[in-house]
């Protein structure tokens, strides 16, 4: 049954409208656990890294699996927003907005672990006087910021005519609404002004984050460190990220359908139709895994096999394996049988993804440290509760993040739900008119 | 320009560490508490490796100090994103502590290992203190240091050559690490000094330099033992 | 009507802060090239990445200035 317009509106705006007392048993918790991370920080900030469990051969560790984690999952904005807009697919309409905010949330997130990570973060401003452009950590500094700036444009300018819409229903605090709505009031000549902007925002988002992960990946794969310096890692950290990004986004949306009663907006056929983009991720993803692995497995070389081995059965035998059957295994069996791609289902694949993708960047990022081609006395890395602490402030910030937007702005796009009603199923018709065959007209027998 | 290189005989070398010990005395290379020394936070910047090989009765131990081998294409200095790590122009990789942001970049990009990080702040009890060499500067927590090759020794030879109204030769210029060993195992100069030792030895058939194969170019090498056992 | 101006005044204030970003990205990324040719340092990577960053952030803060200025354009009067 096809809801009134009034009645779009009333339920995609209630979470701004109505607080109750859920969000300020949520509000206090986030807070709590992100006042514990400033802690673990002050604390790391006080003594030095020695309070991390990095030690010499692991000089990375947590940090740095989180930075490339956390902006993995950024991917999910991208691809879901830009793409199936650019492709006109009609299922992405109550899902866009979703997949923008993570991207903005997550992509500041990510931008700080590098800083956490730092042993001299008061000499950040050496990167701004004389840093090198030779170096991939500034080839990261570069895109992310690109990247950071084009998603948070490219989570406005669609957002305006929905602020709009909290502005003429004088929703509190009104001042916020009317600066950001610019003036919107819906006339031909704006829609085709927010029309045009979209359209280059979507088609320039889609190879700026391409690069970003690629990007990272390079920090890795310039070295000449085994297990890193792979030609591969450019398109594997892409892939891998937009998995993770569309797992996220799983999760994002069925938990935010359930505790704002979207499931009529959010339905289980938007469901269905992403988890067949999970589907191919999964399988893209363990294709490259395979071949990265059967690559090096197969030319024997002993430091890549050395570290192969240790992943295969060796001390990163559980973390491999378990991410395997995470990414691999799992999500393909419950997304290939229409039995088990039910909400449920799909929610446990998505959270075994998220946490499968964390592991592969553990698996790429300590075993590589602990077996230095040089023999080095073995030290084995355990992160401790400064670098626990932080992470959960990450994942606290995102929730947070998602606490407070849902509080001031809709969380599904209210007026792309309307246009869809309105517009989509005569423009699709008119489409899809368009690739039937015409009538030839008869050809002269020569 | 001189270009500065060492060659380390292993036929002559006993493992003895006095090496690593002279190195640690001479440019105030911090100790470590004995926690932090189990958690694998010790800091040398030269490096005794023993390594055994084989099985009793046919084992055999090689020692060999791992020092910064002042790559001409270092790794390191590639990825540093502050220019806190690069090639001199007398082949030195230089390590700037005031510059360095401690992102461990670096660490994590040497095919040796060799770079050490200072996780907390050194802590120096009031003998060591006294101990200290003047000449080289103390380093605060969150930096990354490695052998310098004694780079003070290098400033402190060009300045008084430079007193005494001559150019500086390879002579004037020894890091404490060659200077200290008993077995006189290790020797330093310029490689592209045809006359000098270093590059005689270094263009010998039983030197070899540790992951050649990298192109990394590193400048110390390693002379096999006659027996016939590998570096 | 006094609220109307300030809450434009707010409007061009934020959008012009845009372009205040943009001309600081650039500079960073300006200078550190002038660094790299003054230390010899790879200056043609650094060239390479400045034509590849500066664009985009330019054309980033162009699109956001169109549809301000678009908006402003296609009121009803």
């Amino acid at each position: 049954m096809k809801p009134e317009p009034d009645r779009i509106e009333a339920d995609l705006l209630r979470s701004i409208e109505h607080t109750g007392p859920g969000f300020y048993v949520v509000l206090a918790f986030l807070l709590g656990v992100i006042a514990w991370g400033f802690y673990a920080y002050w604390t790391q900030l006080v003594h030095g890294l020695g309070v991390t469990g990095m030690q010499e051969p692991v000089t990375w560790g947590m940090y740095i699996i989180n930075f490339v984690f956390f902006i993995g999952i950024s991917h999910a904005g991208t691809l879901i927003s830009a793409i199936l807009r650019l492709s006109k697919a009609e299922w992405r309409r109550p899902i866009t907005r979703m997949a923008e905010v993570i991207t903005a949330i997550v992509l500041a997130i990510g931008g700080l672990h590098p800083i956490i990570d730092l042993g001299r973060p008061d000499r950040l401003l050496h990167l701004f006087y004389n840093g090198r452009l030779q170096s991939p950590l500034l080839w990261d500094i570069t895109s992310i910021t690109a990247y950071f700036t084009a998603s948070t444009i490219y989570l406005f300018v669609p957002m305006i005519p929905d602020i709009a819409r909290l502005r003429d229903r004088g929703v509190r605090p009104r001042w916020l609404y009317e600066v950001l709505s610019w003036g919107w009031q819906g006339t031909p000549e704006q829609r085709r002004v927010l029309d045009r902007a979209i359209t280059i925002l979507m088609v320039m988002v889609i190879p700026i984050a391409v690069s970003v992960h690629t990007v990272i990946s390079f920090i890795f794969a310039m070295t000449l460190q085994p297990g890193w310096h792979s030609t591969i890692f450019g398109p594997y950290f892409v892939v891998g990220a937009i998995y993770s990004g569309i797992a996220t986004l799983f999760i994002v949306m069925i938990v935010l359908r359930k505790v704002h009663s979207l499931g009529g907006y959010l339905k289980e056929v938007h469901l269905r139709q992403l988890s067949r983009l999970l589907l191919v991720m999964a399988i893209l993803w363990s294709y490259f895994t395979f071949a990265e692995y059967l690559t090096g497995y197969y030319g024997g070389e002993p430091t890549e096999m050395k570290i192969i081995l240790y992943k295969f059965t060796g001390r990163f035998a559980w973390p491999f394996w378990l991410m395997v059957f995470l990414n691999a295994f799992l999500p393909v069996i419950v997304l290939s049988f229409r039995r088990l791609c039910t909400t449920t289902g799909i929610l446990v694949v998505s959270i075994g993804v998220t946490i499968g993708m964390w592991l592969e960047r553990l698996n790429i990022v300590v075993p590589t440290l602990e077996n230095p081609a040089l023999s080095f006395p073995l030290h084995l890395y355990l992160p401790s509760w400064v670098e626990w602490g932080i992470f959960a402030w990450g994942v606290a910030v995102f929730c947070l993040g998602f606490l407070l937007f849902g509080k001031f702005f809709p969380l599904i796009s209210v007026w792309e739900t309307e246009e869809g009603l309105e517009r989509s199923v005569s423009e699709v018709d008119e489409r899809l008119e368009s690739y039937q065959p015409d009538v030839a007209e008869p050809s002269v027998a020569v | 320009m001189p270009r500065w290189g060492m060659v380390i005989d292993l036929d002559r070398c006993t493992g003895c560490g006095s090496c690593a010990a002279a190195c640690q005395a001479e440019n105030n290379v911090p100790v470590v508490p004995k926690e932090e020394a189990r958690k694998g936070r010790s800091m040398g910047w030269v490096r005794m490796v023993h390594e055994v090989e084989g099985v009793f009765p046919d084992a055999h131990v090689r020692s060999y100090p791992r020092i910064c081998m002042h790559c001409d294409k270092a790794p390191c200095t590639y990825v540093c994103p502050v220019h806190a790590t690069y090639r001199e122009d007398d082949g030195l990789i230089a390590q700037i502590y005031p510059q360095c942001i401690g992102c461990r970049y670096c660490m994590a990009a040497c095919p040796y290992t060799v770079k050490t990080f200072n996780w907390y702040a050194p802590q120096w009890p009031e003998d060591l203190r006294d101990a200290c060499n003047p000449d080289v500067s103390l380093r605060p927590k969150g930096v990354v240091e490695k052998c310098t090759f004694c780079s003070h020794r290098r400033q402190i030879a060009k300045e008084q050559a430079r007193a005494e109204g001559r150019p500086m030769t390879e002579r004037d210029y020894q890091p404490a690490c060659v200077e200290a060993c008993p077995a006189e195992a290790m020797f330093f100069g310029d490689l592209d000094q045809p006359t000098s030792r270093v590059a005689q030895l270094s263009a010998s058939p039983r030197a070899e330099r540790l992951r050649d194969e990298l192109g990394t170019e590193p400048k110390v090498s390693y002379l096999r033992t006659r027996s016939g056992h590998e570096a | 009507m006094k609220r109307e101006r300030i809450v434009e005044i707010v409007q061009f204030v934020s959008v012009s802060l845009v372009w205040v970003f943009v001309a600081s990205v650039s500079i960073w990324v300006i200078r550190l090239g002038i660094v790299s040719h003054e230390l010899s340092d790879a200056f043609t990577a650094s060239v390479s990445i400045s034509l590849v960053a500066l664009p985009i952030f330019v054309i980033l803060a162009g699109v956001l200035t169109y549809t301000f200025l678009g908006l402003r354009r296609g009121r009803r009067r």
